[in-house]
């Protein structure tokens, strides 16, 4: 890859990671449900970053079905706890993309593994709570778009007593 | 408005009604610090399970109360309960949630001690004097410490009730749990999950056996698929029961396709732990207005992959901070903290199915387990000779 394609798909995955953030601040949830492919995981792992998510605990690990009864909550108005909804702004930075072979990744359903940390800002009524972690997305190229296979949010504080979080990482 | 405190105790007979308790209950720093004192700081409470240290050497930090604890497996296979605390400076001498080690060494003079407790070494000891003697200055045990079936208690009080005596009927709710498991065994090795909410410690305690809200506050979470559509209705069949000891539980096994919200019991142990179906919860106070709660599924020894993923499932989706269940009934007690500032009217009212009362049972959306807890916590603030 020449520096220039290097550039530019670089610019391509921030953009996706930026379009997936502003989806979620802006509660979009089913352009962020499309996102994703149909075996999708969102995981966001409790007492440590390297778990085992089939024998520990995690504070979220979906699959699509899963992901969709989360914000089919968050959209449907009856949650007391979104009432009113959190709202939070995501800050997507340190973005590093590296081939899915190079991090031993074999499942041919993923082309990109893509490292970044994320800052969020919540808001709801009396609580302003600053959540921070570092994220991996594998990702996939499908009909030229990009889709997201995995994420895994490490919440650096993921070992700590947490407040509530009632809207996507 | 004067703060109750200990400034009389006959405030508390006041406060607390046969259908009724007065918000401030809530609300009240003074309270609390009084709760702290006679409930928590001297009565049996829940503090883990013995199969989290099942190897020798394993250990896990606690709270019992406000109080830092460390759960032990010495060497020779033995549960121990000790403070968290060096005996020379005070220094914790763990700063991990769990672990396994021989030796816990204080990180200010490296005062170091065997899994037993005992001091091993400390540096310049010859300064310190002939007489200095290390046998009184080893980790100091929580006073008591008892189990029942696995289930770890401690109470910091060095006499009282034993730990049969407290749990009394409440027994037959960890016998329940452990004998949905073939060989009677159940194991918490999946470690928890720890949701700081800004209520108090009692609002998650009278929860438990409140089955008049689940169709309401949890209406969203897409879990009320698996019930039938009466389950949480008087009709359905359910029973509430006083255990006594402000002990309780909400039993459908007589009902028709049993207890459908998970393998085990559903009830309450005073004054900590919530035997959750198939989870464990427990209420740790923090302060007048904020508990954590903590979580963790049950494992049962022996039972099959079939009976046991489908609980295990059901707890990654509902619980923790950020599960579609736990977040309600946080944002709930949230609100009701918020709306207890407002010192008119007085009481918080727990009318429904008083009239059953004296029979200790009542229909499943009745809140006698709250009265019950009520009934007891007022015996404990008002037991002048503990309060001296």
């Amino acid at each position: 890859m020449s520096d220039i394609e290097e550039l530019l798909e670089q610019q391509r995955v921030e953009q996706f990671l930026f379009l997936e953030a502003r989806l979620i601040d802006g509660r979009r949830f089913a352009e962020w449900e499309a996102l994703w492919v149909e075996n999708g995981i969102y995981w966001v792992p409790a007492n440590g970053d390297d778990t085992d998510p089939r024998s520990q605990v995690s504070l979220i690990y979906d699959n699509r079905a899963r992901m969709h009864n989360r914000v089919e909550r968050y959209a449907g108005g009856k949650a007391i706890s979104q009432q009113p909804p959190p709202r939070t702004v995501h800050l997507v930075s340190n973005v590093t993309i590296k081939p899915a072979t190079s991090e031993g990744i074999v499942d041919s359903d993923v082309s990109l593994v893509v490292h970044s940390t994320v800052h969020i800002a919540e808001s709801r009524p009396g609580v302003r709570v600053n959540w921070a972690g570092r994220v991996i997305h594998h990702l996939v190229e499908r009909q030229a778009a990009l889709q997201i296979v995995f994420k895994k949010v490490m919440l650096v504080d993921n070992d700590q007593e947490l407040t509530t979080i009632d809207f996507l990482l | 408005m004067s703060e109750i405190g200990d400034a009389g105790l006959s405030a508390y007979e006041r406060l607390i009604g046969a259908d009724r308790v007065s918000g401030r209950l809530y609300t009240d720093p003074a309270v609390f610090e009084r709760e702290m004192q006679q409930i928590h700081h001297r009565g049996w409470m829940f503090v883990g399970h013995e199969s989290e240290v099942a190897d020798p050497g394993e250990f896990v930090t606690r709270r019992l109360g406000r109080q830092p604890v460390l759960l032990t497996r010495d060497d020779t296979g033995a549960v121990r309960l000790w403070s968290n605390r060096c005996p020379h400076r005070g220094a914790t001498v763990c700063a991990l949630d769990q672990g396994q080690t021989r030796f816990f060494r204080c990180p200010y003079h490296a005062w170091t001690f065997d899994n037993a407790g005992a001091l091993v070494a400390l540096p310049g000891e010859e300064g310190f004097g002939p007489t200095f003697d290390r046998d009184t200055h080893g980790l100091a045990p929580v006073p008591r410490m008892d189990t029942y079936r696995g289930f770890v208690f401690g109470s910091w009080s060095h006499e009282g009730q034993t730990l049969a005596e407290h749990l009394g009927d409440a027994r037959d709710l960890i016998d329940r749990t452990c004998d949905v498991s073939p060989v009677g065994e159940i194991s918490l090795r999946a470690g928890w999950l720890r949701h700081r909410i800004g209520a108090n410690w009692k609002m998650a305690a009278e929860n438990v056996c409140d089955f008049y809200h689940p169709p309401i506050t949890h209406g969203s979470s897409g879990l009320m698929g698996g019930v039938p559509p009466d389950y949480f209705t008087d009709a359905h069949g359910g029973v509430t029961r006083d255990l006594g000891g402000g002990h309780g539980e909400v039993d459908y096994r007589h009902t028709q396709g049993g207890s459908q919200t998970g393998l085990g019991p559903h009830g309450f142990i005073f004054p900590n732990l919530f035997i959750e179906a198939s989870s464990i919860f427990v209420i740790h106070p923090v302060s007048v207005g904020e508990m954590t709660h903590l979580q963790t599924p049950i494992t049962w020894v022996g039972l099959s992959e079939e009976m046991q993923r489908p609980q295990s499932r059901r707890f990654a989706m509902a619980f923790g901070a950020a599960g579609v269940i736990e977040p309600d009934d946080a944002a709930t007690w949230e609100r009701m903290q918020l709306g207890l500032q407002a010192g008119e009217p007085e009481w918080v009212v727990l009318e429904r199915g008083v009239q059953s009362d004296h029979t200790r049972e009542g229909r499943a959306l009745d809140e006698i387990v709250m009265r019950g807890f009520w009934r007891h916590y007022r015996s404990l603030m008002t037991d002048e000779a503990a309060a001296r």
